[in-house]
């Protein structure tokens, strides 16, 4: 319920700012600057982003960027007026933490663009963009379903927004598509980094069974542990293939510079408005899949078909009958959520062991 | 032959404690300089980040002014306590201590809300000079030594503070680690100037009363005996013991205010990060100002201005996060060799004749 107030906050946003969407924001020369919340080499999370970043940079010169920003207001803001101070007119940063602090900064300046990957606020020149992320997860899911033996997998993920109890889901449902009857175990580590914690939580989902580790987190620590253990992995963000070469079965990846560089290259142009909270899909490339690797060719061929119908629009993820966890009917057969409906998502599906605790 | 001698200094001018400090200060300065040249920095680039933007620049004046309001606050803080030779190392404890107590009277709803916000500022007070005062009483009357006991109370608020972010004061909306935020009369106001805020007037008026206290009231003669001598001042009836108590909470007082400037001013919530990196500045800045309460607000505005300078330098020139703390420990290095000074001096030996 608290969710849906969450999001019906999110979407009351989205609705104020509709009429001034007409607005566009035009920046002739881009001045980009990038606000981490890890480091641009953490192996996950901001390193994907310092991949676009580098993108940016080819295109329009220098970006800075300042890393190890934490989710607080006034760091936040400390970090963008500094870039604004220094002619900055562009400024991409990339937490869901860090959404306050990037509507009062884009409201402060109005003439200026502001993008927050993952970010849930959005004003006419601020946008927060997500990659459809369950559509990767979903593949992964597959994949897993496929390389499993003991039909229990193993998942770590941050905080349970919606966002990333979608993550969770699609996995659990991938693999009960390939591999009906596998369960999943789930772990929330309460930050969205805590590479000890991570490797614990590894460990002990190893320890109850589980011969697929999955992370959903900035960095692989989760996959080194089960690489150790000779088990398979799933990573996240970026390719962590380096990190388990002898287990990984793919990695959900980002590529935010296919959204990022028509963004910029629309705002140069004039063109360009907020489209407030959008998700991009596997079609677009924003997300996708690393290559597949540890599993039968056949099975591969499957998962790819699927990819392809991902692309093509005649599959979705979410499409019913899935029960949550009390056997409680969340989507009825011949329906699908509306993307309103999954930022509201507040359950765990069926085959999903653990809490959202 | 004449010979350079030194022999220790009785006493020293005001107008030479002065120029030692500020010399001291100089080469800090100059010696940071030479550091940051090594490191790919021009002379104009020096200039203009050091001086053009950190106080030049309306942003960069904004962020100085800002950084400097809970600066100014654990500075004071170290400054009080080291008047009675208590060593407060843990400004950064009371300063959660402040931050919690001022968020329970949020989300409990304390008092009437026409004057929450000085409930809270009143209940950040209490927790800091708590959090505080029972190291000073640890020291009175176990003769535990504050240094040790200071620094270990910072812990115990932190970990407090994760443990309720985590638990009872997780927010319900999205169960992400921070505290709901206050109510838009329990904060204090912007002044019109970027993200300054009400909360300088706390930290000039705080700064203003510690010098009216340490420079002109009793309690603040009591305690230069008690610092010079405890012994003799118990002999002659000082309370001692009293004294350092009352010094350390007020100490402890003035960080949990910082905490209250922080949540109320900057975050209108808790946050995970509120109390982190206090504890080195705010030793250096009562060192730089010699435990003045006027001048801890000129070192703790030049300290912030050193930090927003360091912002830029990692934004632009690539430079470590470390290049700050590196730069603050070799102003401190310097001022303290300075004070080498102090004490000793450099002479000719007087030769004198001895008789055959």
């Amino acid at each position: 319920m608290k969710l849906t107030k969450l999001a019906g906050l999110a979407l009351a946003a989205l609705v104020a700012a509709a009429p001034a969407a007409q607005a566009q924001v035009k920046i002739p020369k881009p001045k980009i600057a990038f606000i981490f919340l890890g480091t641009a080499t953490d192996g996950g999370w901001s390193q994907s982003q310092d991949t676009a970043r580098l993108a940016l940079a080819k295109a329009y010169g220098k970006v800075p960027f300042v890393e190890n920003v934490p989710e607080q207001t006034d760091k936040v803001e400390q970090a963008v007026d500094l870039f604004i101070s220094h002619g900055g007119n562009v400024i991409i940063a990339g937490s869901y933490g860090y959404s306050d602090a990037m509507a009062a900064e884009a409201k402060a300046h109005p003439n200026l663009a502001f993008i927050n990957m993952a970010g849930i606020s959005s004003a006419p020149n601020l946008e927060s963009p997500y990659p459809k992320t369950y559509q990767g997860w979903y593949l992964a899911g597959m994949a897993a379903g496929y390389a499993t033996k003991s039909k229990q997998l193993g998942m770590m993920l941050g905080f349970p927004i919606p966002d990333v109890l979608w993550d969770i889901n699609s996995f659990a449902l991938g693999a009960q598509a390939t591999n009906p009857g596998t369960i999943v175990h789930v772990a929330f580590v309460n930050s969205w980094s805590d590479p000890v914690k991570e490797a614990q939580i590894s460990q002990a989902m190893i320890q109850q069974g589980a011969d697929v580790i999955a992370t959903d987190m900035d960095s692989p620590a989760a996959l080194v542990v089960a690489e150790k253990a000779g088990k398979y992995s799933v990573g996240y963000q970026v390719d962590m293939g380096k990190s388990a070469p002898n287990g990984i079965l793919t990695s959900v990846v980002f590529h935010w510079e296919k959204e990022l560089l028509p963004a910029v290259a629309a705002m140069k142009a004039g063109t360009w408005k907020s489209q407030g909270t959008p998700l991009y899909g596997i079609d677009t490339g924003v997300v996708d899949i690393a290559p597949l690797e540890h599993i039968p060719a056949d099975d591969i061929a499957k998962i790819k078909a699927v990819r392809q119908k991902m692309i093509a629009g005649s599959f979705d993820v979410w499409a019913g009958p899935i029960k949550d966890q009390s056997g409680k009917v969340e989507v009825p057969a011949g329906s699908a959520p509306t993307i309103d409906q999954l930022w509201n998502m507040n359950y765990l599906v069926s085959n999903v062991k653990g809490s959202m605790k | 032959m004449p010979r350079l001698i030194l022999s220790p200094r009785l006493a020293a001018s005001r107008r030479f404690t002065f120029l030692v400090l500020l010399g001291g200060i100089l080469a800090g300065l100059v010696v940071s300089g030479g550091f940051l040249l090594t490191q790919g920095m021009g002379l104009s680039d020096l200039a203009s980040q050091f001086v053009g933007y950190t106080f030049g620049n309306p942003a960069g004046l904004d962020q100085t002014l800002t950084r400097s309001i809970p600066l100014i606050l654990v500075g004071l803080s170290v400054a009080v306590c080291l008047k009675v030779k208590f060593w407060n190392i843990g400004v950064e404890g009371q300063l959660w201590a402040g931050a919690m107590a001022a968020t329970a009277v949020s989300l409990y709803h304390i008092g009437p809300e026409a004057v929450r916000l000085w409930v809270m500022c009143v209940a950040a007070m209490l927790g800091g000079g708590l959090w505080c005062g029972v190291c000073a009483l640890a020291r009175v009357r176990l003769r535990a030594n504050e240094v040790v006991t200071t620094l270990l109370m910072n812990y115990v608020a932190y970990m407090l503070a994760q443990q309720l972010l985590y638990g009872a004061w997780r927010n319900p909306q999205d169960s992400f680690p921070v505290s709901k935020v206050f109510a838009p009369g329990e904060t204090l106001a912007l002044l019109g100037f970027g993200h300054v805020h009400a909360g300088i007037f706390f930290s000039l008026g705080a700064a203003l009363f510690c010098w009216w206290l340490c420079g002109f009231a009793r309690v603040g003669y009591m305690a230069k005996a008690v610092a010079a001598n405890p012994a003799a001042a118990r002999a002659v009836g000082v309370p001692a013991g009293a004294v350092v108590l009352l010094m350390a909470t007020l100490g402890g007082a003035l960080s949990g205010l910082a905490g209250f400037t922080i949540v109320c001013g900057e975050e209108h919530r808790l946050t995970q990060f509120v109390g982190n990196d206090f504890i080195f500045p705010s030793i250096v800045i009562a060192y730089l100002a010699r435990s003045n309460p006027l001048g801890v607000v000129v070192a703790a505005i030049a300290i912030a201005a050193l930090y927003t300078a360091g912002d830029s330098l990692k934004a632009f020139y690539q430079l470590p996060g470390a290049t700050v703390l590196t730069i603050e420990a070799i102003l401190l290095l310097c001022v303290c060799c300075a004070e080498f000074w102090l004490r000793y001096q450099l002479g000719w030996a007087k030769s004198t004749k001895v008789a055959p």
